[in-house]
């Protein structure tokens, strides 16, 4: 089955005519002007009558949501698309939920443990790496650090700077 | 309001000395400090920095364009922990 992957959050109600206000998840906060049809769940499909920019959100007006009692309904509801309809990423880029549950190891076959979350710190993103014993590894997202990701294989090899693993 | 201009920037010494030695023997390691309120100057470019974030000692790669700010601007104290959903945003080597 496809996964549906979020792209924004039902804020609230905007207007007396069925608009909502919608808070971006996504990198690429564009795709809302070309969007004709979103999910609202595994298989509720709506279709998107119009969009609109409020400062940093998004107006949405779905179809069949006519007026602000059907629009209060959809508050904290998340919007999804299919999986195959997320952006195509340049190479050494990737989507957080792929490399979440990877596998990550050293070049010399030592197991470091899980990849459990990815932090975005305003520098490097870094890397969470949830060892065997519990212990946590922060690993930065760099070139010379994470040599190589193999996202069939589920795997991450790295090469830790003298010190990180300290 | 700033910091005095005849102080010049506040920059941990401990930190600073540890900077020069590596920069003297032309090494690179990871550094673990606690000092988040010392500036980044240009001797800390291409060094990676271990910054306390309350918790835990956060990876920091320094770049040219973070001098002149504070190593506690990159460790942030608290993140956002999401909608419990996999959402669109990606992450990227640098």
């Amino acid at each position: 089955m496809t996964e549906m992957i979020a792209i924004g959050r039902i804020l609230a109600p905007h207007s007396g005519h069925g608009e909502v206000k919608v808070l971006p998840l996504t990198d690429f906060p564009e795709r809302f002007a070309k969007l004709t049809r979103v999910f609202l769940g595994d298989n509720e499909q709506c279709q998107v009558e119009r969009t609109r920019w409020h400062k940093k959100c998004v107006l949405l007006k779905l179809a069949g949501c006519d007026d602000r009692t059907a629009a209060e309904q959809l508050r904290g509801r998340l919007l999804f698309l299919p999986e195959e309809e997320l952006v195509l990423l340049p190479e050494g880029q990737y989507y957080v939920h792929q490399l979440i549950g990877m596998r990550v190891e050293t070049v010399a076959g030592q197991l470091l443990g899980i990849l459990s979350d990815v932090l975005h710190t305003g520098a490097n993103d870094v890397y969470v790496v949830q060892g065997a014993k519990g212990q946590e590894i922060l690993v930065p997202a760099q070139r010379n650090v994470v040599e190589r990701i193999d996202l069939a294989a589920r795997v991450m090899v790295v090469n830790p700077l003298p010190g990180l693993l300290d | 309001m700033g910091r005095s201009l005849k102080k010049g920037p506040y920059v941990d010494e401990k930190l600073m000395a540890k900077i020069k030695a590596l920069n003297s023997a032309g090494e690179k390691r990871v550094i673990k400090t606690w000092a988040r309120a010392s500036t980044i100057v240009p001797e800390m470019v291409g060094h990676t920095l271990a910054v306390h974030d309350g918790r835990r000692h956060v990876p920091i790669y320094i770049t040219e364009e973070m001098v002149g700010h504070r190593l506690g601007e990159f460790a942030p104290t608290r993140y956002f922990r999401g909608h419990g959903a996999h959402t669109e945003r990606s992450t990227a080597l640098k």
